[in-house]
Formats: structure tokens, C-alpha cells, sequence
């Protein structure tokens, strides 16, 4: 156990996942029609209303769903 | 005798030598020919003939092939042939090499021979002989001249096909200007002579053609040999008094040494006048022109070869003074291996950099050399290679390949070579350059010129290449093996967490504010391990202190700090204190150097502030802290207008920046839904934890920036701040990762525009209705009027008729008082003549006219003088002429006797008056019917287009969508004629306008406001949002919604008069669609609409809205809006707006819907017409009795 907690420190936390903060360098492309084709395929919009409390939107749907997941986990 | 044979080299520029393995005559020893490996280049002959020449009798011109020939004249011959018949037209050539005999030019058995490629020998005529020495002006004893045999004086040759060769008059100058001889010094064979003999003293310089010289050195006798160097140099020093000494390059480009590079030359090879010149150098030295260095390698290596010594890069020598490895001042390329190969040694780090810097750097040469000469020991035969397989490993390309052709160079070899072959098949692969085929626009700075101090001073160079080259600190990346995103690793909401107690104290107290002054506790030496030890270890580990300053490491490490403690907090099961330890710290801080200095990568943030990224790119970033507003800060950047007194410091994770929040955004904050370490209730969880919020901007502004500046001064800065506003800040996914995002921005929803909450980046909406163009006609200040299209072109034709009047009058006055001004001018001249009452009738008419006239004309006329005034002579004359012909009583014939400069004179002034009078006139006519308020109208178009918000089809609340009207002005004409009813556009560049109203305003300009359709399979992801348009019957009029839009096809019953009401002209028409309705009374009766039209007051368009020649016609009507009915009349009662439209055509674009209504109405007027009951009378007069109604009860 002592060992395998050792090899556990030992493992550089890099390795393990990918940071939200390890960008990606790409190319900013500001031609926003080019790029649209895509958005125009799926119509997409960000419902995501600040005044909106009746959680409705897709960050409370996240959260819920999170907190659904959580819930399951425990049980 | 031996043949040669010039032949272009491979690369087309050069030519070399090669044996033409004919031998036609030999008058001598011959050596059986064993190689035919390239001969001396004729850079290399024109030395010798040179060489050869100075040393006159005595010279001794030994072929590669080990002939050796006293044929100074002959190679004088064949240079001057060579150089003026230019090498590039020239295929081959043969040149009859004669044998070691000397040469007996007056024995035509024994003249020399030029043979052609296909073997035909070209006699070499007396009188050619004649000519060159006569052009060479000399007569020497040894070279008996045949007087006889000249023809053309220029030419000396004749081809393979006995046509003569002409020598031009340039090219003898090429030779006279390559070979040093200049007019004055042809004779200069005595000062050959003269040095001939210093030379043989020497006898240790030779100027060996590479190949040959590599290849035959030592063990083939009678090698091309030519003991020239010296005399290089010596011809150098004189050229300091003579023109400019010249060399040929192997491209036949003819090069010229500056006085400056032979003072520098001198100082490197020492003074020859001082007889200080390879005094040192021992015996054996030699000079080698490389032509093919890479064959030349290939030949070392072959033969095996101790003593041929290229070893240029060798450089050992026992001299103290000059260098026995002598590098040509002016080739690079031996200067730029030794230079790395020192370095390289020394630093053992990339040199690549420098070696790039030293590829041009020709004036730096010298000292380069020379620096390298003295201030670095030579004795390391293995830093050459090194430095030659560190070129070529960092992909190095050598000059020689990038010029792509073969280059010729003097370089000093030392027969002291004591190296192994080994070594030299090294160094046969280093490609020599020669200087002269370098770039010469570059610039740059060698290493060692850079490091000249260093190395003089014999310090070491390691810790300055240290700091410039490029250490790999991490392999993370790019990373080697796929990595599961955090995401996935914790599978779980940071927010999530009940095992607090897990978390040591320390760790919990760590915030963004104080993450930098964080400090690891060393296990292992109890040491406490801060920023600052990070940055040591860095600096240790070879990162340069110029990139990972110390600002630099305390940043970063402040970031990494408050990440990795995040997910101690946030995760503390899996966590467990594995996180936030040295080792993670140092690899993420190593990383980020890697990707940053090595990579040049940079974070969003980082891009925006240095300008290489706009601020209104879409990103994701977190609010690291919020902080009270202090009085330091800039009222204007953090958004003064907001009233918000704190500001909010976002980070990418890398670096972090101020950020201003607008109102709406400020409320949010204030509610609590902006955030940072603070506690957030979710659910039944109530638990202290470090929650970031995450945003996802798109369009923010940036205010305070005006240079590229670095986030690790902006942070502190007080100026720099992203301007935030709600329309295009989202809150975005935990998980979401930070930066630039690589996706298109997902459009806001319309619904979720806040009117007052900003740009909107962009949205997505369907389009109910598109409005009419309608014109905007500002009339002054806050003074403006719309009118409708019709209108429009009503007005626009009014206003020309006004222009075109008052021109017209003005022109008018303008004559008129010109007249009057004459008249007046003229009475009073004659006033004797006139009564006093005549002469006051004018001057009255002359006070009557307008002051506007008067200003305006004497403008004019200042304007027309003003032509006069210029001052070129030709306007001076034509204005004489002008003034002459304008007095002239017959001006006619004084015209016919005008010379042709007067009338050119003349016209060309007549022309520039009149353009003058032109322009000044219409000048006049413009401010004229500006002061008349007749200028030009300010009109904008505008278009209205009704949207609405979509929701989308799985959505299983309440359809309310939200409305809106965006004004588009200035609208594109795709704007104008694509966008389409019904279909959902993203739309950008959309600007709401505050408004209480339910319905959202907004505006846009038609050039930066985009509209793309989406796709109709995308479309159908969403609720219809769209009723069509479609004719109402009167008949089911009651069905329509109070101040609803609606269309009508209807028989025009009655026109009204158009009346003023309340700063507005008002005119009602009444229509019909034929359908019936029962009265109160229960009598049926048609059903009535009456349309008010009003338009502003203050337009002053005389003509009604509607003609009363409709009365009678079937119209469409669209867009009007319904108002509440009159029930005393029983009539519906409709309004036409602005944005209403009426056609009698049906066929119309905008009223094509109507197209059925209207002709089932014109067939039911036609039978109402011709019905006994005249149907469409009585109509008539009940509208006319409500109308005298109405009026009565005024």
C-alpha cells in the first residue's frame, strides 16, 4: 500500500490529464462565414440567460446533470 | 601536346578546365592522363597567366597533368580570348596546350593551335600575335612580333570555322581590368620580374587549383602549380594606387576589391611591403581555390592523400602571427565553420543561429578570422565535424547548395597537415562558399564578432550562447501519448465535493491573490521551496533568464499554484495531496517555457494584449478575482458609465487582465451568478469550496491598449481592460477549455438579447416580415423626416425642379447684374450724358440685387483672376495673348500672325480659363443653392426587418418567443434583395437600442451587419415562427388582434382630402372588399375600412398621399395596422405607418399574395358597377354622409 501511494506521487500530474488550460494554438480565423458553415448545418444558439432562474438553460442542465450523476454515485 | 578543354561546369555559371584526351602535339614530357578530373577553373588561369606573365621566361605553367609550358603569350592569348568572347556564349573551347617547351611564335609549324569542340584546329595567325601584343603594348624580346597579318585590328581569332573572331574594345578591357593591366601598366612585367624574385625566396605560396591540387598534389609531378599567391597580394597592394584590383569569379563575374577589404586583407595576411608576408609560413603552404568542394572531398578521400592539407578547417600552424590555415578574408563559409566550430566546442550548445548570422556577414570576416585566429586554440580537429554535423543535423544548407553553383575561393592550406585521413574525409564534406556568392542584401552579425570580446578577452562564450539558445526544458510536449482532458478525469463538477476535511488547511487558505507567495516545504532538506527557488531551478536547468525572468516564474508559478490547489480543494479524494507538489509545479512551469519561449505559443490573453489577436475573438476565461475599485483606476476603462465599483481580474491560466463589466453584468455580479471563491448553493450541498467561473466571451472590447504590451505589465496596469458586456459574455462550462475557442461562436439566442446589455456578436432569429425601404431625410440638427419610396422619389424630383429653377434665376441675376454693373459703369463714364435720374435708376437696380448675388459673383469673379495669377511662363504668354485677343478690335488677324508657341500659348490658357470659369461657377451655383437650402439632401435608405426568436423543437417549455425590429442602414443590396420572409438567418453585428418596449429595437449598419441563411435541415430544428402573409377579408376582420399588421386587396370607394392634424397631414381613403356584414339593426350592408394616412407637417410635398384617381380601382394594401373599430359607423378602421405599401398593380413583388383577392374584387366591382343598385354608390355616400358626420360633430 505505502509503495503503491510512493509510485502514486510519483506519477507527474501532466501525465495523468489534460489541462483546461493547455491551448491549443490554431489560427484565429475572424472570416466568420467561412467558419459558419458549420453553425449553419447544426443551428445551434446559446439559450443561456443570465436573468433566467428557472434553470432552464444549458448550464443548469449541466449542473443538474452533474449533481444527478452524483447522486447515483452515492446511492 | 596535351589538350584542355573549356567546359561549362555543371552549374551552367562556370567553366573549368578538363583535358580534352586528344593529344595533338607533344613537344614534351607528356604524363599519361590519368584522371579527368576537373582543371584549374579559368579563374585559376587568368592567375596563372598572370603569375605567369610577371614572372615572364621564367614562369612556369604546369598543367594538372603535369605539363609545364612557357606559354606566357599564349595564355595571355587565351585569357583575353576567353574573357572577350564572353564564357557564357561559349561551349567549348580547345586550347592547344603547349607542351614545357618554350614557345617559338615565329615558326608558323609551331604556331599555337585553338582546336573546336569537333577536334578542327584553329590556326593562331602572326597577325593575331601582333595585335595582342600591340594591345597589350608590349614587345617583349621573348616574343618575336610577325608585323604582316593585320587585318581588323579587333580580331585575333577565327572560330572552328575560320570566321573571325572579333574581340570588342569591352571585352579587352575585361581582360586588361582582370589580368591588373590597365593602359598605362602593361608593362608591368617588370614589376612582375621585380617580385619574381621575392617570390622565388619564398617559394612556399601556391595558388592550386582544388581539384587537381588535392588530388595530384605530392605525388603526381608537374602539377598545376602557380606560384601566384604572392603575387596576388602584391598586385593587391598596388591596386591600392592603381584602379580597383579585379577578380573573375568561376561565373565569369568580374569582381572588384575595395581598398578598404585589401587594408583589411593586409592587416590579416601582414604587410608584404614589409616582407613580414607568409614569412612564418613554412614551406609547402598552399593556396587552394576550391571550385567543387564536395569533389574535392570525395578526391581527398579517394587518393588518400596526407599532404594535400585542405585543411582549411583544420587550422594548425606554428606561426604567431598569421594564420598557416589561412581563410580567405573573403570567404564565408570557412569563417563561418570555424566560427561554429569554436563556439560549438566551447558552448556545446545550437549554434544554428549564429550560423545562419554569419552567412553574410562578409566585412566581418576578417575580424571574425581573426579573432578566431588569436583568441581560440585551433588544435581541436574534431570541432570542424561538429560543427559540420551540427550544421547538417539542424538542417543546415550550405551557400555552395543554396546558390546552387560551384564556387571558387583562395584558401590558404598548410603543408604542416598532420591530420589522419579520417579527419579529412570530414572535412571534404564541409562545403566551402565563396563570399562573393553570397547575398548581398542580408545583414547580420557573425557569432564571433558578437562574442569578439569575449574570445579577445578569453572569456569564456558558453554563458551568452547559453542564454540564447533554445534549452528543451520539457518533452511534454508536444506530448507523446494521448491524455484523457480533465473532463474526463474527474468526471465531475468541481463544485462537488463533501470531503473537505481533507484538504490541509494550507492548501484551503491558497487563493489567486496569494497562490504566488505560496511555499513547498522540502521534504528532504526542510527547505522552503517558493517562486523563487523554482526560478533558480529553471535558470539552472538552462532556461534563459531573459524569457523566464523572475516576473515570469512568480506569475506562472502563481497560476499553476492555484490550479493544482483548486483540485486538491475540488477533488480532495483523488487529489490526496498528489497535486500540488514541487514536482508537478516545476513540470507545469517547464512546459509552459517550452510551448512559450521554445515554441512561441501564447495564451489568448497574452495574443490580445501583444495586438495578434482582437479582443472579440471568442474565448473562455475565468474570473480570478474581483476587487474593490480604487481611486487609481481609470474611471474610463473599468467602465465609469457602469457605476460598478469593483473590477474583475479574468485569466486564461496563463496570464490574467482586467476586465470592466457593464451594467447588466454588474447585476449579475451583484447576484451573486458572477463569482469567484465564494460559496454557491447547490442543491442541499452547502460546503465552502473554490468554484472559478467560467465565462465565454465573445465581441469584448478592449480599452486602454494602444501597443503591443505584455500581460505581465498589464496586469499592473490600471488602463488596459477588456470591456465586457452581457450580450457576449456567457457563462460557460467547467470544463470548457480556456483561451481562444477553436469552434465558431454558437449564436446567442434573440430571446436573450438584453436591450441595454451591449452589441450582440451575433444571434440567430427568423424573419417575419421585411419592410419596405423607406428614406430618412435629415433636415438639421435632430430635425428629420421618412418617407416612403414613393415619397421619396416625389421629393427627389421636386428638389431637382427647385435646383434646376433656381439655377436658372440665379444665372439670370448673375447676368443681370453684370449688365446692370456694365451699363452702370459705362453711364458714368458718359454721365454728361445722362440724367441724374437714369443714373440713380441704376444704381438702385444695382442695390435691389440680392447681397447673396453679390458676394457670390465677386467670388466668381475672384475665382476666374485667380487663373490669372499662376505663374509659369506659358500661362504668363497664353495670358498676354488672351488679354490681346480680348482687346483686340479684329482679333482675327492678329491671330493669323501669331506664331505658333503664341497660339499654343494661347490655347492651352483659353482651355484653363474656362475650366476655371467652369469650376468657379459651379462652385458659385452650389453655395448658392446651399444658402438657398436647395443643396444636396441628406438621405440615408433604410429597411426594416421584423424578427423573432426561435426555440427549438425539443424544447419543452412554453413557446414565447421574443420580437424584435432591427433598422438596417444603409442596407446592402444583397441585403436589399436576398434576405426573405420566413427563413432564419445568424445574424451579426446587430446593436439593441434601450427600450421598455416588449418589443426588442435594434439597428445595424448594412456593411458590417452580416446575414447568412441556415440551412434548411438546420431550420427545421426549430418551432415555426412564421404566418405568411395573406389577404384578410373584411368579412373575418374581427379575427385580427388590435395594432396587428395585415394585408388588404380592396375597391377604393372614396378618397378624402388630405387635412392637418396636430403637426400632421392626415388623409382617409375608403375601401371595400365586397363582402357583407349585418348591422346592428340587422340590415346588411358592405363592409367599410378606412385607412388613415398621415405624414409629418413639415414636409412639404404639395401632392396627397393618395390620388383621388383611385377612387374606383382595386389596391393593395400592406403592412397596415389595425385600430379599434368605429362602431358608431360601423366601419373597420385601419392605419397605414411608415411602413406601409400600396400598389394597384397586382402583380406587383410586394403585393403578389394579393393577386387573387384583387381580381375576385375587380369582378365583384364591375358587377356592383353595372348593378341597378349601384352598390359602389351607395357606398360612396355613406361614406360621404360619415364624413359630413364627422365634420359636423367637430
Amino acid at each position: 500500500m505505502a509503495a503503491e501511494q510512493k509510485a502514486t506521487k510519483e506519477e507527474v500530474k501532466m501525465d495523468l490529464f489534460e489541462d483546461d488550460d493547455e491551448f491549443e494554438e490554431f489560427e484565429i480565423n475572424q472570416d466568420w462565414v467561412e467558419n459558419e458553415e458549420q453553425v449553419k448545418e447544426v443551428g445551434l444558439q446559446w439559450e443561456d440567460d443570465w436573468d433566467d432562474d428557472d434553470v432552464s438553460d444549458d448550464f443548469s442542465h449541466q449542473l443538474r446533470k452533474e449533481l444527478e450523476t452524483i447522486s447515483a454515485d452515492k446511492k | 601536346m596535351s589538350t584542355w578543354r573549356l567546359l561549362p561546369d555543371s552549374s551552367g555559371d562556370c567553366f573549368r578546365w578538363e583535358v580534352a584526351g586528344r593529344i595533338l602535339q607533344s613537344d614534351s614530357e607528356d604524363y599519361a592522363i590519368e584522371s579527368t578530373a576537373p582543371l584549374p577553373s579559368m579563374n585559376d588561369l587568368l592567375l596563372q597567366g598572370w603569375s605567369n606573365l610577371k614572372q615572364g621566361d621564367e614562369a612556369i605553367l604546369r598543367t594538372g597533368l603535369g605539363n609545364s609550358a612557357k606559354s606566357t603569350l599564349m595564355i595571355i592569348f587565351s585569357l583575353i580570348f576567353c574573357i572577350s568572347c564572353s564564357f557564357h556564349s561559349f561551349g567549348v573551347i580547345y586550347l592547344h596546350n603547349i607542351g614545357g617547351s618554350s614557345l617559338q611564335v615565329d615558326s608558323a609549324a609551331t604556331l599555337p593551335m585553338f582546336r573546336t569542340a569537333s577536334g578542327r584546329s584553329v590556326p593562331l595567325k602572326d597577325s593575331s600575335i601582333a595585335k595582342a601584343l600591340s594591345i597589350l603594348g608590349t614587345h617583349s624580346d621573348n616574343v618575336p612580333l610577325r608585323e604582316s597579318g593585320f587585318g581588323d585590328p579587333n580580331s585575333f581569332f577565327q572560330t572552328a570555322s575560320n570566321k573571325k573572331v572579333f574581340v570588342s574594345s569591352a571585352g579587352l578591357s575585361r581582360a586588361n581590368a582582370l589580368l591588373g593591366l590597365e593602359a598605362d601598366d602593361f608593362n608591368g612585367f617588370n614589376h612582375v620580374k621585380r617580385s619574381n624574385s621575392s617570390h622565388q625566396k619564398r617559394g612556399c605560396s601556391e595558388l592550386k587549383t582544388h581539384a587537381t591540387g588535392v588530388q595530384h598534389h605530392s605525388e603526381i609531378p608537374g602539377q598545376y602549380e602557380c606560384h601566384v599567391f604572392e603575387k596576388i597580394a602584391d598586385n593587391l597592394y598596388t591596386s591600392a594606387v592603381v584602379p580597383p584590383t579585379m577578380f573573375q569569379t568561376a561565373g565569369g563575374k568580374t569582381l572588384s576589391v575595395s581598398v578598404q577589404a585589401l587594408k583589411r586583407a593586409r592587416n590579416l595576411l601582414g604587410d608584404p611591403e614589409s616582407g613580414t608576408l607568409f614569412d612564418d609560413v613554412a614551406a609547402g603552404d598552399q593556396f587552394a581555390t576550391p571550385q567543387k568542394v564536395q569533389r574535392l572531398g570525395d578526391t581527398a578521400i579517394k587518393n588518400r592523400n596526407a599532404n594535400t592539407g585542405y585543411n582549411a578547417y583544420e587550422g594548425k600552424t606554428s606561426n604567431k602571427h598569421t594564420a598557416t590555415s589561412f581563410v580567405s578574408p573573403l570567404r564565408s563559409s570557412s569563417k563561418q565553420f570555424r566560427s561554429a566550430k569554436l563556439e560549438d566546442l566551447a558552448s556545446g550548445g545550437n549554434l544554428i543561429k549564429k550560423f545562419d548570422a554569419a552567412v553574410d556577414e562578409t566585412d566581418c570576416a576578417l575580424n571574425t578570422t581573426k579573432v578566431a585566429t588569436h583568441g581560440v586554440s585551433y588544435n581541436r580537429p574534431l570541432a570542424s565535424n561538429m560543427a559540420v554535423n551540427n550544421a547538417k543535423a539542424n538542417g543546415f544548407i550550405p551557400i555552395a547548395k543554396q546558390f546552387g553553383q560551384p564556387l571558387v575561393d583562395i584558401t590558404n592550406r598548410s603543408a604542416n597537415n598532420k591530420q589522419d585521413s579520417t579527419q579529412k574525409k570530414r572535412l571534404g564534406k564541409t562545403i566551402s562558399v565563396s563570399p562573393f556568392k553570397r547575398p548581398r542584401n542580408s545583414s547580420f552579425k557573425t557569432p564571433l564578432k558578437k562574442n569578439a570580446q569575449h574570445a579577445l578577452s578569453g572569456l569564456s562564450i558558453v554563458s551568452s550562447d547559453t542564454l540564447n539558445s533554445k534549452k528543451v526544458l520539457s518533452t511534454r510536449y508536444p506530448e507523446r501519448s494521448p491524455r484523457v482532458y480533465i473532463k474526463d478525469y474527474f468526471r465531475m463538477h468541481p463544485t462537488v465535493t463533501t470531503k473537505m476535511n481533507y484538504v490541509p488547511d494550507h492548501v484551503r487558505r491558497i487563493k489567486s491573490s496569494n497562490a504566488d507567495k505560496y511555499v513547498f516545504r522540502d521534504e528532504s532538506s526542510s527547505n522552503m521551496v517558493g517562486a523563487e527557488t523554482f526560478f533558480q531551478i529553471l535558470a539552472e536547468s538552462g532556461a534563459s533568464l531573459q524569457q523566464a525572468s523572475r516576473k515570469w516564474i512568480i506569475n506562472h508559478y502563481r497560476w499553476i499554484v492555484w490550479k493544482l490547489a483548486c483540485y486538491e480543494t475540488c477533488y480532495p479524494l483523488i487529489c490526496r495531496g498528489n497535486f500540488l507538489t514541487i514536482t508537478n509545479v516545476l513540470e507545469e512551469l517547464k512546459y509552459r517555457y517550452e510551448r512559450e519561449v521554445n515554441h512561441g505559443h501564447c495564451s489568448a490573453i497574452k495574443k490580445i494584449l501583444s495586438g495578434d489577436a482582437p479582443a472579440s475573438s471568442m474565448m473562455v476565461l475565468y474570473i480570478s478575482a474581483i476587487y474593490p475599485k480604487t481611486d487609481n483606476d481609470s474611471q474610463e476603462a473599468l467602465g465609469s458609465g457602469s457605476g460598478s465599483n469593483v473590477k474583475v481580474e479574468l485569466s486564461d491560466g496563463w496570464y490574467s487582465m482586467n476586465a470592466a463589466l457593464d451594467v447588466s453584468l454588474t447585476k449579475q455580479l451583484n447576484a451573486g451568478k458572477l463569482f469567484v471563491g465564494q460559496k454557491l448553493r447547490i442543491t442541499d450541498l452547502q460546503h465552502a469550496y473554490v468554484l472559478i467561473s467560467y465565462l465565454k466571451i465573445l465581441g469584448a472590447g478592449l480599452s486602454g491598449w494602444a501597443t503591443p504590451t505584455s500581460p505581465l505589465e498589464a496586469v499592473i496596469s490600471n488602463t488596459i481592460c477588456l470591456l465586457l458586456n452581457i450580450n457576449g459574455t456567457y457563462r460557460a462550462h467547467w470544463a470548457d477549455r480556456l483561451g481562444f475557442c477553436k469552434e465558431v461562436g454558437v449564436p446567442l439566442a434573440f430571446n436573450c438579447i438584453k436591450g441595454n446589455g451591449g452589441p450582440v456578436p451575433k444571434t440567430l432569429a427568423g424573419i417575419t416580415r421585411i419592410y419596405p425601404i423607406l428614406y430618412k431625410e435629415r433636415l438639421g440638427e435632430r430635425k428629420s423626416i421618412i418617407r416612403s419610396e414613393r415619397m421619396e422619389s416625389r421629393m427627389t424630383e421636386l428638389h431637382n425642379q427647385r435646383q434646376v429653377l433656381y439655377i436658372q434665376n440665379f444665372r439670370f441675376e448673375v447676368a443681370f447684374f453684370k449688365d446692370i454693373q456694365t451699363i452702370f459703369v459705362y453711364n458714368r463714364k458718359s454721365s454728361e450724358l445722362l440724367n441724374t435720374d437714369r443714373l440713380t435708376y441704376y444704381s438702385n437696380q444695382l442695390a435691389l440685387r440680392s447681397a447673396l448675388v453679390e458676394g457670390l459673383m465677386c467670388e466668381y469673379e475672384r475665382g476666374v483672376n485667380g487663373v490669372h495669377s499662376q505663374n509659369d511662363t506659358d500661362s504668363e504668354e497664353g495670358a498676354k495673348v488672351f488679354k490681346l485677343l480680348e482687346t483686340a478690335s479684329e482679333p482675327e488677324l492678329l491671330m493669323a500672325e501669331m506664331s505658333l508657341e503664341q497660339l499654343t500659348s494661347f490655347t492651352t490658357y483659353k482651355s484653363k480659363f474656362e475650366a476655371a470659369k467652369q469650376i468657379q461657377m459651379e462652385k458659385s451655383v452650389a453655395k448658392a443653392l446651399e444658402e438657398a437650402g436647395l443643396s444636396e439632401r441628406d438621405v440615408t435608405p433604410v429597411m426594416r426587418i421584423r424578427l423573432v426568436g426561435l426555440t427549438s423543437l425539443s424544447y419543452e417549455g412554453e413557446h414565447n418567443p421574443k420580437e424584435g425590429i432591427v433598422t438596417i442602414w444603409n442596407p446592402t443590396e444583397r441585403q436589399r434583395t436576398e434576405l426573405t420572409e420566413g427563413k432564419i438567418y445568424i445574424v451579426k453585428g446587430l446593436v439593441p437600442t434601450i427600450s421598455d418596449s416588449e418589443t426588442l429595437y435594434l439597428h445595424a449598419r448594412g456593411s458590417s451587419s452580416r446575414w447568412e441563411p441556415l440551412s434548411p435541415k438546420a431550420s427545421s430544428s426549430f418551432q415555426p415562427f412564421f404566418n405568411p402573409r395573406k389577404p384578410i377579408s373584411l368579412s373575418n376582420f374581427g379575427g385580427i388582434p388590435l395594432s396587428s399588421e395585415f394585408d388588404i386587396a380592396a375597391y377604393v370607394v372614396y378618397v378624402g382630402n388630405v387635412y392637418t392634424d396636430v403637426e400632421q397631414k392626415k388623409q382617409w381613403v375608403f375601401v371595400t372588399d365586397g363582402s357583407t356584414q349585418r348591422s346592428r339593426s340587422g340590415e346588411i350592408s358592405n363592409s367599410l375600412l378606412a385607412i388613415s394616412f398621415s405624414t409629418p407637417s413639415m414636409d412639404d410635398l404639395p401632392t396627397p398621399h393618395i390620388s383621388h384617381s383611385l377612387v374606383g380601382s382595386v389596391v393593395g394594401f400592406c403592412n397596415l395596422i389595425k385600430r379599434a373599430k368605429d362602431a358608431k359607423n360601423d366601419m373597420w378602421v385601419g392605419e397605414a405607418t411608415e411602413n406601409s405599401v400600396y400598389s394597384i398593380n397586382a402583380e406587383a413583388a410586394y403585393s403578389s399574395h394579393l393577386k387573387t383577392s384583387s381580381s375576385h374584387i375587380q369582378t365583384w366591382a364591375k358587377l356592383s358597377s353595372s348593378n341597378s343598385v349601384l352598390v359602389t354608390y351607395k357606398l360612396r355616400q355613406r361614406v360621404l354622409f360619415i364624413i359630413g358626420a364627422s365634420t359636423c360633430s367637430r
